[in-house]
This record gives structure tokens, sequence and C-alpha cells, in this order.
């Protein structure tokens, strides 16, 4: 009888060709998802541009799809600008800070300018005014009519807290009364 | 067509083995498969590789392709990106922030700009438009001239006073009646600097 030998241990053999038909099928299969996250990710870039197109207008920048060209150029605009910024920054601060002394110096000087104009004396005169490191004092007269003195009030309202200090009245001829009034305005937040 | 004449038979001579095989025995041959076995074979029907290492071949073939050309891809392209639309963003915040100064700065420039009068203020006192510190600066004169230029420094935005001082020659007690003597006047003594901010 032929030996039929249905179930060989010879090695399976694959044809050459159908290897390589698989090999090309995986060849396009890897290509195509390739293909297609590139696609994606191009279309993320896209999105990128249409949404920041104004800055990239503004800075004078583009975006090429070129990343790693792209993250560079996009990085040292960044830097450029955000030495601008800190240079700005400096400048509004200092701006700030004069803006702040100035006011503190206007207030000082507007509030012993309202104590100067006391509405109630009939006439006020400064004997010395002084203004150091954000505080003012003034040293003044006020002559009201008669006897009829008053406490030192501003006319307008003051920003800054005044302190007045009467250092004492004086009749003078039964017609006049003479006031001393030394006032320190400011420095109340140190 | 019926099923015998598919097939080819031939007769076989097996004389020698009358111990397994009485009588004749025949064998036979598919006509399909004899048609595939009279084909004529290319280079690449004829060459084969084993079938399992053809399997595993592709397989770690196929896990390279993707894990290089995919994965590795998008890992590498998905960090550019997220960095690209980082430093988008960090350049939006830049520029904006440039934008916000600019305008604050050039908005408190201009306002005090228009409200500087340092030029006129240099006529009156020792001071130059130049950014400095002016110490020392004494005026004396009318009451009303000083308290003019005592008004005019502070109301100008260029100048801080570091320090000001301000005397009358009057002395005490004055007399109403006299109103202002003619004579009296001022002395202004100030420590400026005037800002190079603007």
């Amino acid at each position: 009888m032929v030996d039929v030998n249905l179930y060989s241990r010879k090695k399976r053999v694959s044809r050459l060709k159908y290897s390589l038909i698989v090999l090309l099928i995986i060849v396009l299969l890897v290509l195509g998802s390739r293909f297609f996250v590139a696609q994606a990710f191009e279309t993320r870039l896209r999105q990128v541009s249409r949404m920041k197109g104004y800055l990239f207008d503004n800075t004078g920048t583009y975006l090429t799809g070129n990343l790693k060209a792209d993250i560079e150029m996009i990085y040292d605009k960044k830097q450029e600008y955000t030495v601008m910024k800190n240079k700005l920054s400096k400048q509004v601060n200092d701006l700030r800070a004069h803006v702040n002394s100035k006011s503190v110096e206007m207030d000082v000087f507007r509030t012993i300018e309202a104590y100067l104009e006391d509405e109630n004396a009939m006439k006020t005169i400064a004997s010395r005014i002084q203004f150091e490191n954000g505080v003012g004092n003034s040293f003044y007269y006020l002559i009201f009519e008669g006897e009829n003195v008053s406490f030192p009030t501003p006319k307008s309202t003051p920003t800054l807290l005044a302190n007045p200090s009467v250092r004492g009245n004086l009749d003078f001829a039964e017609l006049y009364s003479l006031q001393l009034v030394d006032l320190k305005v400011g420095g109340h937040n140190e | 067509m019926s099923e015998k004449d598919e097939f080819n038979f031939e007769e076989i001579d097996i004389s020698t083995s009358q111990e397994s095989f009485d009588g004749n025995d025949s064998y036979f041959i598919h006509r399909d498969y004899a048609n595939k076995l009279n084909r004529k074979l290319s280079f690449l029907d004829r060459k084969g590789m084993n079938s399992r290492l053809a399997f595993w071949s592709l397989i770690v073939l196929t896990i390279i392709g993707f894990l290089f050309l995919v994965i590795l891809y998008s890992y590498n392209t998905f960090e550019n990106t997220s960095l690209l639309i980082d430093e988008v963003n960090g350049l939006e915040s830049a520029y904006l922030g440039v934008q916000l100064l600019s305008r604050v700065r050039n908005e408190a420039i201009g306002s005090m700009s228009t409200r500087s009068y340092l030029e006129e203020l240099e006529e009156k006192i020792p001071i130059e438009a130049k950014p400095g510190d002016y110490k020392g600066i004494t005026v004396t004169g009318g009451s009303r001239d000083i308290l003019d230029i005592v008004e005019m420094i502070v109301n100008e935005p260029k100048i801080l006073v570091r320090k000001l001082e301000l005397r009358s020659n009057l002395g005490f007690p004055i007399l109403p009646e006299s109103n202002i003597p003619s004579n009296l006047s001022l002395e202004l003594k100030t420590d400026l600097t005037v800002t190079g901010n603007f």
C-alpha cells in the first residue's frame, strides 16, 4: 500500500508571492495610518492658526507646518514680547510709584490749603509751611471777629487725615481774636 | 461529466508487492490537481519560506512599522504640537500684556504731559527739564509770586517735592487793621526731583 502521510511533520511553506502580498498590505496599512494621523495633526494646526490669526497678524509670525521651526520662531517672538512686557511693567510701576507720591504730595498741600481757607475766620496768615517725606506741617494764624473763635475746620473735606492743634487764642483789642494753629497733615499710613 | 471522468486512472504494476495487496491497484490524480501541477510556476511561486517564520516575521514587521511610523510619530507630533500651542498661548499672553501695559503707560504719560508746564517753571526757579535731583533751591519774593510758584511746583506732574519749606517774614502779632503789609515777603526753600519716567 502507498504510504500517504496525511499529517506530515514536514514544515509548512508559505509561498513568497503571498508573503509579499501580505507584506505590501501591511506596509499600506502602516503608511495609511500614518497619513491619517498626520492629517489629524495638520487639521489641529490649521485650527490653531485660524483661532490665533489675529495674534500672528499682529506679531508678524505665521505657522509653516514645520513644528520644530515654528516652536523656535514662536519661542523667540515670545521672548521678545516678554522682554518688552518686563520693560513696560517696570515703566508702569515707576509711573505708579511716581503718581502715588505725587498724589500724596498734592493731597497734603490741598488739605493745608483747605484749612488755610477757613470760612469762619476773617483772615488767615500762614507763617510757615513745611513738607517732607509725605508729611506736611503748617503754622498759621486765624483772625476771628470778636470773641467768636472756632476750632479750625477745612472748607472742603480733605482726602488726608489732618491733625490741627490750636496753640492758643488771644483777644486783641476786644475786636478781634487771634488763633495760632499748628497743623500736621499726612503721615498716618506710616 | 461523471465523477469518474474527472480522474485519470493508470495501471500500477505492483507485482513485487503481493504481500500487502491482492489484485490490481491504481492511483488517481484529480484533473484540477493535474492542471495545477502542469501549470507554469513563476519564481515567486516556486520559492517559499517557512510559514511560521513568515507569520511571525510579518507580525513583528507590523508591530515595528506601527511603533515607529505611527505611534512614535504620533507621540512626537503630539508633544511638539502641545509645545507649540503652549508657546502660542505664552506669546498671546505676553502680547496682550504688552498691549495693556502700553495703553496704561501711554494714557498716563499723555494725561500728565498735557498738564505739564515745566518749561514755564524753569523760568521761575533754577531747575531744568533734564531728569534729576535739584537740591537747595531758594527763592524769595512777594507772597503772591511765591505762592504761585508753590502751586505750580505742587501741580507739576513731572516734579516730586522731596522737601519744601515756606516761611514768611511776618512777626507776631499781626494787626488786622493794618491789612497785609506791602513789604511782606516769603522765602521758599525746596529740594525737587524731576522725573525721567515720561
